[in-house]
């Protein structure tokens, strides 16, 4: 699942590109990142998932430098995307060891799962909104920014407590 | 508990490093998101990772087992609070294997919860083995610390050697005064039926023997009475010699011969022979001889304990308590005969007036010759010297049976017995 998830958004971030030489870069960094992935899951080597995502984050980021100006509202998907090819990698490694599993396990981690990567888009949702809403300006912003400093400050005097 | 943080807390850190560098070094807010699905598991995971208290009762179905034996293991694992994927693995020693169930699992427990874990074990070998080898570990709920923990919840488990088929065990050649199964040479009161004579002035009436006496009578003979010999019991030393042995695949000469000893002291104990022991090896052991079951428990549990130790001084029969081998007992030696020391205390005893026999188990199937001609003729050499040997003992007037596994024991002791029968005055 992690490898297919990996392809398919290597792939997607390769040819969402115009430029001919970015198409060509990206595809060649998806074909690697897979090709690490899958290394790594046969080997049982946990280090090269991070290295496969990383290659995976370094398509959009090349797309997002490279090309369009306007706020990309894929970033939550490619986020929780690159969550999913992650943990689904390491679950994979896992499933592989010696230790049997009770019953109803999978079913746990995958809603697990599954709710992380709903929490993941509407954060990043949410954040895009902000994004936007300061890029916009006006009273909501600053409305924003003071309760945000309560906030800091909020948490920091809860720490200070906890610490004392 | 030792807690450590499991890979996947330096890369999703790495991961999110990236992702924020790069939104400042690009200026693009997007790739702050990308960002955010491995900061939030990293934020909520050690915020929300405790350090978990389990505990581990095992219990094994029995204490006492046969080779080839199975047995339920009960792991029951109970915490106060939940633990979200806590693996537990039952260490097993060499000589068990699981027969049933995973010897590792996995489990979720929620508040004050509790969970049996059943598993069966398989006895493969004979021993005693510690059971209850317990390693912990527990993750949190996203994966991100793990907890270990090493538990000692050992149980002694005795696995018995299984016992060989073995109708006739090697008859001794003197018998004690006690009553027993032996038919003695002595004549006296008894069932055994040995020879007529006249009779005597103070024979019972119930021992003349009519028939006998009414056919004498026609030749003018006087009366004739039966003469008896009486049931005695035997001591008898089981002699394992544990200098050295050979092994191939799992399998040693010492198994064979803890086997074969424990059969021949289960069956003699049976016959009311009073039963010794002696391990003569790198460390020296003996139990004085006995009888019934308690002396079978001692003797088996004394044999669970056999191993081969390395030692290099020189030992004689001279060590060996003179309670341990009373006089006119028989010497039973179970050995692989690659040891001087053992051959020569062996010898030894032959001198010293034991009613000696060996049952030899068998190196050679251990030994497989060499492919090139010069290991294939030191293999002969050596099967050669092997043979001479057992001539040497032969010569003495000591019986040498040559056991291996292909072979029912039964069939090697009736080598011995034949032997006995003929050479039976022979004198060193």
């Amino acid at each position: 699942m992690s490898l297919l998830l990996a392809t398919g958004v290597g792939a997607w971030l390769a040819f969402g590109a115009d430029a001919e030489l970015l198409v060509r870069a990206n595809a060649a960094a998806g074909l690697t990142a897979t090709l690490l992935l899958a290394a790594g899951l046969a080997l049982r080597v946990a280090l090269v998932l991070p290295v496969a995502v990383a290659l995976l984050g370094t398509e959009y980021i090349a797309l997002l430098a490279f090309e369009g100006e306007a706020l990309d509202t894929r970033a939550p998907i490619v986020a929780a995307a690159l969550l999913a090819v992650a943990e689904l990698g390491y679950w994979s490694l896992e499933l592989r060891g010696p230790v049997a599993d009770e019953a109803g396990t999978s079913l746990r981690r995958l809603g697990l799962l599954a709710a992380l990567l709903f929490g993941v888009l509407a954060l990043g949702v949410v954040l895009l909104a902000l994004v936007e809403a300061v890029a916009a300006g006006g009273p909501a912003v600053d409305l924003l920014g003071a309760v945000a400093a309560v906030g800091a400050l909020a948490l920091l005097a809860l720490a200070a407590r906890r610490t004392s | 508990m030792t807690s450590t943080a499991l890979p996947r807390v330096s890369a999703y850190a790495a991961l999110a490093a990236l992702f924020l560098l790069s939104a400042l070094a690009v200026r693009r807010p997007e790739l702050a998101v990308l960002a955010l699905p491995f900061v939030l598991p990293l934020a909520a995971g050690l915020r929300l990772a405790r350090r978990p208290e389990v505990h581990v009762w095992v219990t094994l179905e029995r204490e006492r087992a046969l080779e080839q034996d199975e047995l339920a293991v009960e792991l029951v694992v109970a915490s106060e609070r939940p633990v979200e994927r806590l693996e537990l693995l039952l260490v097993l020693p060499d000589g068990l294997e699981v027969a049933a169930g995973a010897s590792a699992v996995s489990v979720r427990l929620g508040w004050e919860d509790e969970r049996t874990i059943e598993l069966r074990l398989r006895c493969v070998r004979w021993g005693n083995y510690q059971v209850g080898d317990i390693r912990l570990r527990a993750r949190d709920r996203i994966g991100l610390a793990a907890w270990e923990q090493q538990l000692d919840r050992k149980t002694l488990l005795r696995v018995y050697p299984l016992p060989e088929t073995l109708r006739r065990i090697v008859p001794p050649v003197a018998t004690q005064p006690s009553s027993g199964n032996e038919v003695a040479r002595q004549k006296g009161e008894g069932l055994e039926f040995t020879d007529l004579r006249d009779f005597a002035p103070g024979d019972r009436v119930r021992s003349i023997n009519w028939r006998a006496s009414a056919r004498r009578s026609v030749l003018g003979s006087e009366l004739v009475v039966n003469e008896r010999s009486p049931e005695r019991n035997a001591d008898v030393i089981l002699f394992l010699d544990t200098f050295a042995d050979a092994r191939a695949g799992g399998r040693s000469t010492l198994e064979l011969a803890v086997r074969a000893t424990s059969t021949l002291a289960s069956h003699y104990l049976e016959r009311r022979d009073r039963v010794g022991l002696v391990s003569f090896g790198g460390i020296l052991r003996w139990l004085t001889p006995g009888m019934g079951l308690t002396q079978r428990y001692r003797i088996v549990d004394a044999l669970l304990e056999s191993e081969i130790v390395f030692n290099f001084a020189w030992k004689d029969v001279s060590i060996i308590p003179a309670r341990t081998l009373p006089a006119q007992a028989l010497v039973l030696a179970v050995t692989p005969l690659l040891d001087d020391r053992a051959v020569e205390a062996l010898v030894d005893l032959r001198a010293r007036g034991y009613d000696l026999a060996i049952v030899e188990v068998s190196p050679v199937p251990f030994a497989v010759p060499g492919e090139d001609e010069v290991d294939a003729l030191a293999h002969r050499l050596w099967l050669l010297r092997r043979r001479e040997l057992r001539s040497r003992y032969e010569r003495l007037g000591v019986a040498v049976a040559s056991w291996s596994d292909d072979a029912p024991l039964d069939a090697v002791l009736e080598g011995v017995r034949a032997f006995r029968r003929h050479a039976r005055l022979a004198r060193v």
